[in-house]
């Protein structure tokens, strides 16, 4: 019993087990301190450090130091760090091969860091997604689209391909795309237009609303009325405005038309013959 | 039978201090496009502010009452459940909060070395707060203005008001009315070119407001300098009634204290010619 002892003693003493323990204590040490240090950059206030270097600054510091704390661990427990380093080198060559989108998304998760084309809060579109993002980390960017759906985004992709910051202006331009009736007097539905605009408290004075012609459509007069918004208000300003542009053309009595089509038999041929039949819905 | 008390002139009313409201009872205030009713129902406040259409409709009425009919409803309804038994309900007029906008009937032309004055009417905001305390319970202007961006392209600039009123070259001329502001803006022009005003940017959130024994409220004189060499303009205000209103007490204080007095800004930043 006592050689046992004895055993067990000396081997967390002066054998192994006393480095891995102790090798434990710095790693756990080093995990709560990188904690601690972290928390504490979190609670400097958004006027002082905004939310996106906050993020980046916490994970930095909670990072460097579980690596300080691991080699050091590493070390307490006999490794020699140049042999390690020389070693990790090889590794690296094949691990380099086998996680190469990892070790592509790092480096443009760094480009973007650096080039800071969004930060945290910001809402982005890529591709067909738009979200807000939620959090810039080193191999993705997390999005919360409206729908409050999770997307997360490899940094590859978003370094790869076309990316819309639609906060980064405070004010935004909503592009209307209204059809009218041929028989509509263009100069009389631009005023309506604009007294619409000009009543709407959401809609910027200036810069101002913009009326353009774009052209004969099949069935329409196709106009474009652009107006501008403060970003935070785009959405209520966008329905506000259109309810109030249909309401205003119903009061005025502008026709807003579905496509149609007229049918021409030719100007050598007779009319289409119209019958004209009894109006008793009651009739079978 | 309900219990009215309604009355209706600006000059001898005062429409803005402390009033009492006692539980059941409702008071309404009808000033220019604003109507504003609050009432004291049993542990609860209820606020609503209503806006007329017409920014410039002329209407004076202040009533208290405990008709059931006045008892405020509707989405836009505001509650406040308090459980102290104040009725105590401080009305304090305030100057926007953010920068105003205005512009000339036509633009307007200051030779080099000339100097215009002209006077730019505002909407006043209107702060409700109740008891010792002064619990917010409502902060909204007589009449919403539109939004404006202000800046020399549509990626620098600030979020301003655009007031409907243009900004007139004689006081007579100008809107009057007890639920809008005055300032007369002192415009002198020492470069050697003409200066074409287009728009003026009022700086309302740095000025304190008073109100003269008629009814009308008045901010500071603003002195607008355009410097000689152009690119620059001096804003100039101080902490005293404007020479027109013929003796005022101050209201309420400025919103923003930060740089007061003399401010150089860019001359973009506050005239656009």
């Amino acid at each position: 019993m006592d050689t046992w002892f004895t055993t067990i003693t000396q081997f967390f003493t002066v054998g192994p087990g006393g480095n891995l323990i102790q090798a434990g204590l710095i790693l756990v040490g080093g995990f709560l301190i990188g904690r601690i240090l972290a928390n504490l950059v979190g609670r400097i206030p958004s006027t002082h450090l905004d939310r996106h270097m906050g993020l980046i600054l916490r994970r930095v510091i909670f990072y460097g130091i579980l690596l300080l704390a691991f080699t050091s661990a590493l070390h307490q427990m006999g490794f020699k760090l140049g042999v390690l380093l020389g070693a990790a080198g090889i590794i690296s060559v094949a691990i380099g091969f086998a996680s190469q989108t990892s070790a592509s998304n790092l480096i443009s998760g760094l480009f973007l860091v650096w080039e800071r084309p969004f930060s945290v809060g910001d809402t982005i579109r890529v591709g067909t997604t738009v979200g807000e993002v939620v959090s810039i980390d080193l191999l993705s960017v997390k999005l919360r689209t409206f729908d409050n759906l999770f997307v997360r985004l490899p940094n590859e992709t978003l370094i790869k391909t076309e990316m819309t910051n639609l906060s980064r202006f405070p004010i935004r331009r909503l592009d209307l795309q209204i059809g009218v009736a041929y028989k509509e007097d263009i100069k009389r539905v631009r005023k309506v237009l604009d007294e619409v605009a000009t009543a709407n408290p959401l809609c910027l004075e200036e810069p101002k609303p913009q009326f353009l012609f774009l052209g004969f459509g099949d069935s329409a007069l196709n106009l474009q009325f652009n107006v501008w918004a403060q970003r935070e208000n785009f959405l209520e300003m966008r329905n506000s405005l259109q309810i109030e542009i249909k309401e205003a053309f119903d009061r005025e009595g502008i026709e807003i038309p579905f496509p149609h089509r007229t049918l021409y038999a030719g100007s050598v041929t007779d009319p289409f013959p119209v019958q004209v039949v009894s109006g008793d819905k009651n009739e079978p | 039978m309900p219990m009215s008390e309604l009355t209706g002139n600006p000059g001898s009313t005062r429409w803005y201090g402390d009033f009492q409201v006692a539980e059941g009872f409702t008071r309404l205030w009808a000033v220019g496009p604003m109507r504003l009713r609050v009432h004291h129902g049993h542990n609860e406040w209820r606020l609503l502010r209503e806006q007329d259409p017409d920014p410039w409709l002329e209407r004076f009425e202040l009533d208290y009452s405990d008709d059931p009919a006045l008892v405020p409803d509707g989405d836009k309804l505001q509650r406040v459940v308090l459980g102290t038994p104040d009725s105590k309900v401080h009305v304090e007029l305030r100057t926007a909060d953010r920068p105003v906008v205005s512009r000339p009937v036509s633009p307007l032309s200051i030779p080099g070395k000339e100097s215009a004055r002209v006077y730019v009417s505002t909407p006043v905001w209107v702060r409700v707060t109740l008891g010792e305390s002064h619990h917010l319970m409502l902060e909204q202007p007589s009449y919403r203005l539109s939004d404006t961006w202000f800046g020399p392209n549509n990626m620098e600039g600030e979020i301003c008001y655009a007031t409907r009123s243009r900004f007139r070259l004689a006081l007579s001329e100008q809107v009057r009315s007890p639920s809008r502001i005055i300032t007369p803006v002192q415009i002198r022009n020492q470069a050697d070119d003409p200066l074409v005003l287009d728009r003026l940017n009022v700086p309302m959130p740095w000025l304190p407001l008073y109100g003269d024994g008629e009814g009308n409220l008045w901010t500071p004189e603003v002195g607008l300098i355009r410097r000689e060499d152009g690119d620059l303009a001096e804003l100039r205000f101080k902490d005293q009634p404007p020479r027109e209103c013929g003796g005022a007490t101050r209201l309420s204080p400025a919103r923003h204290t930060g740089r007061q007095h003399t401010v150089f800004r860019a001359f973009t930043d506050l005239l656009r010619g």
